[in-house]
């Protein structure tokens, strides 16, 4: 007897994953299903985390590439151009090493918006960049205006050698020569190599350089050469690691939000695996019963089980990895504009799969599968042996579901309350779903039930009344399609009440009836003064001057007349005395970004560096802004130009009088003595325009996430209802005999698919609100600093409705299909 | 009496492919059932009774012959006709049961009242459950009920209507002897009261016994001794 029992647990394992591999192989439905939902939600992952590292590692690459991957910087402390005589200095004096000038500028060709990159391009071909392009790379020395762009660049411009590219510069027009197109250098995509000469002349920025690069073993040679020059006070020296984490900072807010919704999408396929794998063990429930009446133990149960959510997990994750390297490429397309809008950067194209990547991915991947069934293979090991026809015990673990639910809620709202990172509003968000993914089977049953109870409803009644009997195949696929369908609604309703609060915003801020700058140039204070006294049209002028620093803060100069001062939303202080004391001074206002980042409230100082040294002031205002996630430093204008030295104004915003007509672009080039073609004047409603658009192409990659996770969703949907109608077969062909015509049960299996498709639909409304609260009252403001109010659209609402019939429609017709053009008799047969 | 007949079968063949081989399972069958008439069909396992039902009942369709129920040829009936013309004229006891799993005890036999579009009486269904003594499980669900006692449900579902034939494989299968009794004695009393027809597949001598005749299916065709 003991030669036909195996002795070791695992042949006994291997035997069993043998019967699995015959179960899904016959249930081929399910095995896609859990497929689709896994590989989705790794591919979501993936796809945002390839991205983002291609976005950090392209914004440095060009120094990396041409300098070397530890290059140092000389950059001007101020974020201003350097004085091209820096660079001769430096390279005169004994013991220099090879030093690489750069001249940056974006410049926009259409809707592309490139990096102009020049440099010298003798000293940048002797690197390993260019080794392979020397000729092309040292011929632009005689081509002044000439560029040398990469094959995926000139993909994207549809360009060839020797043809032209037309950009605009500061209003102009320009066409540069394509001198060469060469291949690979990823370093190169969205950029135009140029020469260093040609581009100050095209850029207007003679004797300008944007920063100097050096190798790595200069750092001591250089600091010294600096301290001796005493340029020390206006200059400063950059490692690369500095310059990745200052990106990495800067971005960062983007970036945690982008990869917390990628990380809520696994979570989704997860339940969406959960919900197959639970589905499953109910249909062999009788199976595992027989198998421990024949003598399969706990432990051999246990490795079985587990080895199957194992290989399957493999399975969807090596095609999610697959999938999400593609989708990488479509998001690094999305997030181009935002990037180059938000953070002023170029990102390139290219995405470099990373070994590393995969792994950590695969590793949590498996990690989190293997908790997810923790519950269902305690539950199958509950299954006692024997066990062939009837129902399983399941009043122990309904009685455990709502205290569970609210010990969840409990734990998440403590998370939330005890700590202000923004991990633990995404552990609370994970925990409240979790909740809701307990009581959800229970609430859309319930609510099967209740409709088959209305008696109008006749067929659809009867047809969901079939439903409400089954709550262990239901209830996890209703769980997990809600949260999918939720998920969905949550973030599009985050994004539409982040629109809205952020039009409320630029509609207050724009206080002025239009605006007035020069491309590439500025004002003079006297062409400012100008306007306020010599213009009877206007009743007053409004100016700004601003900077950006090095870690990404913007310090802002105002000139504002009264009437102006409405256009600040403040969250805290703005009071009149406050007021005076932005006007004398002594106080500055912050926007609410830098208040919470840097944890400073009303009272407490912050400084700042300019040319007569470190200033500090107090803190009297913080108000609202939405421009700008690392921060802002507003000051009265006077002492903006008393400080930096800086006379000129970037933008000027005029009050019109009454009945006043704007003077047209022309007045105005004429009085400025500027090119027509160079000024924008603008109006407020076009501003109003141009910011949301802005707005709508940053959030474009969000809702390019939230349309993955609908589609998830719809999937899974489908899937579900496609495998719930094939599992029926038998009960439908039963009904056919009885007297069920083939339309009869056409209506009858839509029924069923379309009515659980709307429960699912329902359930996610309160699970959108959900998300959309946590996102918008908790992540937002601990991802980037601002807070924005929570306002509700109808939108998603009204698009989850249709989006539900639909993918229950699809999900009904197959199986209707299916089973209804085949003899019944053959269908009674079937097992 | 032919002109009679409730159910008549005319040199009726049916053959299934199985990859290269062609099965006749059934091989010219010729079959008269009238009004009040009990007939029993017996046979070896794979002989084709299964097939001979289904094929009664309008479920599948004779490669050759013709089946006239009721004075209609089956042949003649598009989809809709059919399945409605079986739901009113057909009682069907299928040799697995074929509850629906999702629909309680009562559900299940209101459902064919339901799909013919008659009032569901409740008192009638009742009583019938009294009859085969499955009354106490009207509310339990099919996964909590033994083999006998889901054979009584669905022999219950198939009288519930009052159908003028009654198609029963192996109705008595899964019951013990009293039990099988009563199902019998309920067969005679409907034959009796609303002069319908059973024609009933089974392997038991005694409940074969218990019917006016009985024919023996073999190699595709009905003979009248075994």
């Amino acid at each position: 007897m003991d030669s036909f029992i195996p002795r070791h647990d695992g042949l006994a394992v291997k035997l069993l994953l043998r019967a699995s591999q015959q179960f899904f192989m016959r249930q081929p439905a399910q095995l896609a299903l859990a497929l689709i939902g896994m590989a989705a939600g790794v591919a979501v992952v993936c796809g945002v985390a390839l991205m983002r590292d291609a976005m950090i590692d392209s914004l440095d690459a060009a120094s990396r590439a041409l300098a070397g991957d530890d290059s140092l910087r000389i950059e001007s402390r101020l974020g201003e151009d350097l004085d091209e005589q820096i660079f001769s200095e430096l390279v005169q004096t004994a013991g220099s090493p090879v030093l690489i000038p750069f001249l940056s500028a974006r410049v926009r060709s259409g809707n592309v918006i490139l990096e102009l990159l020049a440099t010298d391009p003798i000293s940048a071909s002797s690197g390993q960049a260019l080794a392979a392009n020397r000729g092309a790379a040292t011929a632009l020395m005689g081509s002044p205006s000439s560029i040398v762009i990469n094959q995926a660049t000139a993909d994207r411009l549809a360009l060839s050698e020797n043809e032209l590219l037309s950009l605009r510069i500061q209003g102009q027009a320009v066409d540069l020569d394509v001198l060469a197109v060469i291949q690979g250098e990823p370093w190169l995509d969205n950029r135009l190599l140029m020469d260093l000469s040609g581009a100050q002349d095209i850029l207007d920025k003679k004797g300008r350089l944007s920063w100097i690069s050096a190798p790595a073993t200069s750092g001591a040679w250089l600091s010294q050469q600096l301290l001796n020059s005493n340029l020390n006070e206006s200059l400063r020296l950059v490692e690369a690691e500095a310059r990745r984490a200052n990106v990495e900072r800067l971005t960062s807010g983007l970036r945690i939000n982008l990869t917390a919704l990628s990380l809520l999408a696994l979570v989704v396929g997860l339940f969406v695996v959960h919900s197959v794998l639970s589905f499953l063990l109910v249909q062999r429930q009788q199976q595992i019963g027989l198998l421990r009446a024949l003598g399969v133990t706990p432990g051999q149960l246990r490795a079985w089980l587990l080895s199957e959510v194992l290989i399957l997990t493999l399975l969807g994750s090596l095609i999610g990895l697959a999938l999400g390297t593609e989708l990488a490429r479509g998001l690094l397309l999305l997030i181009q504009s935002p990037s180059a809008e938000l953070y002023n950067m170029v990102t390139g194209q290219q995405i470099i799969p990373s070994r590393s990547l995969y792994i950590g991915i695969l590793i949590l991947t498996l990690t989190l599968a293997v908790v997810s069934v923790t519950g269902l293979i305690a539950s199958a090991l509950k299954i006692p042996p024997g066990q062939l026809s009837r129902g399983p015990v399941q009043a122990a673990s309904k009685r455990l579901t709502f205290p569970l639910a609210l010990g969840l809620v409990g734990l998440g709202a403590l998370a939330l309350a005890l700590s202000d990172h923004l991990i633990t509003a995404l552990l609370a968000l994970f925990l409240w779903l979790s909740a809701c993914a307990l009581i959800i089977p229970g609430l859309g049953l319930a609510m099967i039930a209740r409709i088959r109870s209305v008696r109008p409803f006749g067929v659809f009644g009867r047809a969901l009344g079939m439903l409400s009997a089954s709550r262990q195949r239901l209830g996890p696929s209703l769980a997990a399609l809600s949260l999918a369908l939720g998920l969905s609604a949550g973030m599009a309703l985050m994004v539409d009440g982040f629109r809205s609060a952020v039009d409320d915003w630029v509609t207050r801020l724009l206080q002025a009836d239009a605006y007035l700058s020069i491309q590439g140039g500025e004002l003079s204070s006297a062409q400012f003064d100008e306007f306020t006294a010599q213009w009877p049209e206007f009743t007053a002028v409004s100016s700004v001057r601003q900077r950006r620093q090095a870690d990404g803060i913007q310090l802002i100069g105002y000139d504002l007349p009264t009437e102006a001062r409405a256009g600040f939303e403040f969250v805290a202080g703005g009071s009149a005395s406050d007021w005076e004391a932005f006007d004398q001074g002594s106080g500055i206002y912050i926007s609410e970004p830098l208040a919470r980042h840097r944890n400073l409230a009303l009272g407490q100082s912050i400084d700042w560096d300019s040319p007569s040294g470190l200033i500090e002031r107090p803190v009297v205002g913080i108000y609202r802004d939405y421009a700008n996630d690392t921060g802002q430093i507003a000051m009265a204008g006077q002492f903006y130009r008393r400080w930096f030295n800086d006379n000129n104004r970037d933008s000027v915003g005029f009050y019109l009088a009454p009945d006043a007509k704007l003077p047209t672009t022309e007045t105005f080039a004429s009085a400025l003595g500027v090119d027509e073609t160079r000024l924008n004047l603008t109006r407020r409603e076009s501003v109003r325009e141009i910011t949301l658009g802005v707005f709508d192409r940053t959030f474009r990659i969000t809702q390019a996430l939230a349309v993955l996770v609908g589609m998830i969703a719809v999937v899974s949907l489908v899937s579900a209802l496609m495998a719930l109608g094939l599992e029926r077969r038998r009960e439908y062909a039963t009904l056919r005999a009885l007297g069920l015509t083939r339309s009869g049960l056409a209506r009858w299996i839509l029924a069923q698919t379309v009515g659980l498709a709307l429960v699912a639909a329902v359930l996610a409304i309160p699970i959108s609100l959900l998300i959309h609260a946590v996102l918008s009252l908790a992540v937002q403001p601990r991802a980037f600093g601002w807070s924005v109010p929570m306002e509700i659209s109808l939108g998603p609402w009204l698009q989850l409705l249709p989006l539900a019939v639909i993918a229950g429609l699809l999900a009904g017709l197959i199986p209707a299909w299916s089973i209804g053009r085949r003899a019944t008799s053959e269908q009674l047969r079937a097992r | 009496m032919d002109s009679e007949a409730l159910l008549r079968m005319s040199d009726v063949a049916r053959h299934f492919e199985s990859g290269k081989d062609t099965i006749k399972v059934l091989d010219g069958v010729t079959l008269t059932l009238n009004p009040g008439r009990r007939l029993a069909v017996m046979g070896a396992s794979g002989s084709g009774k299964s097939t001979l039902l289904h094929l009664a009942a309008g479920m599948d369709f004779p490669d050759s012959g013709s089946i006239m129920l009721d004075g209609r040829c089956l042949a003649d009936l598009n989809e809709p006709e059919l399945t409605r013309f079986r739901a009113r004229r057909i009682g069907l006891v299928f040799q697995d049961f074929n509850l629906i799993d999702s629909l309680s005890v009562f559900d299940n036999i209101a459902l064919v009242p339901w799909l013919i579009g008659q009032k569901s009486d409740r008192r009638a269904i009742h009583a019938l459950c009294r009859q085969l003594g499955v009354d106490q499980l009207i509310k339990r669900f099919p996964s909590q009920l033994s083999g006998g006692e889901k054979q009584r449900v669905a022999i219950a579902r198939a009288l519930i209507h009052r159908p003028a034939l009654i198609l029963a494989d192996e109705p008595t299968g899964s019951l013990d002897p009293d039990s099988a009794e009563v199902v019998l004695e309920l067969f005679d009393q409907t034959v009796k009261t609303f002069d319908c027809a059973v024609l009933m597949v089974t392997h038991n001598q005694a409940a074969a016994a218990r019917m006016d005749d009985t024919c023996w299916l073999k190699h595709g065709q009905l003979h009248s001794t075994p």
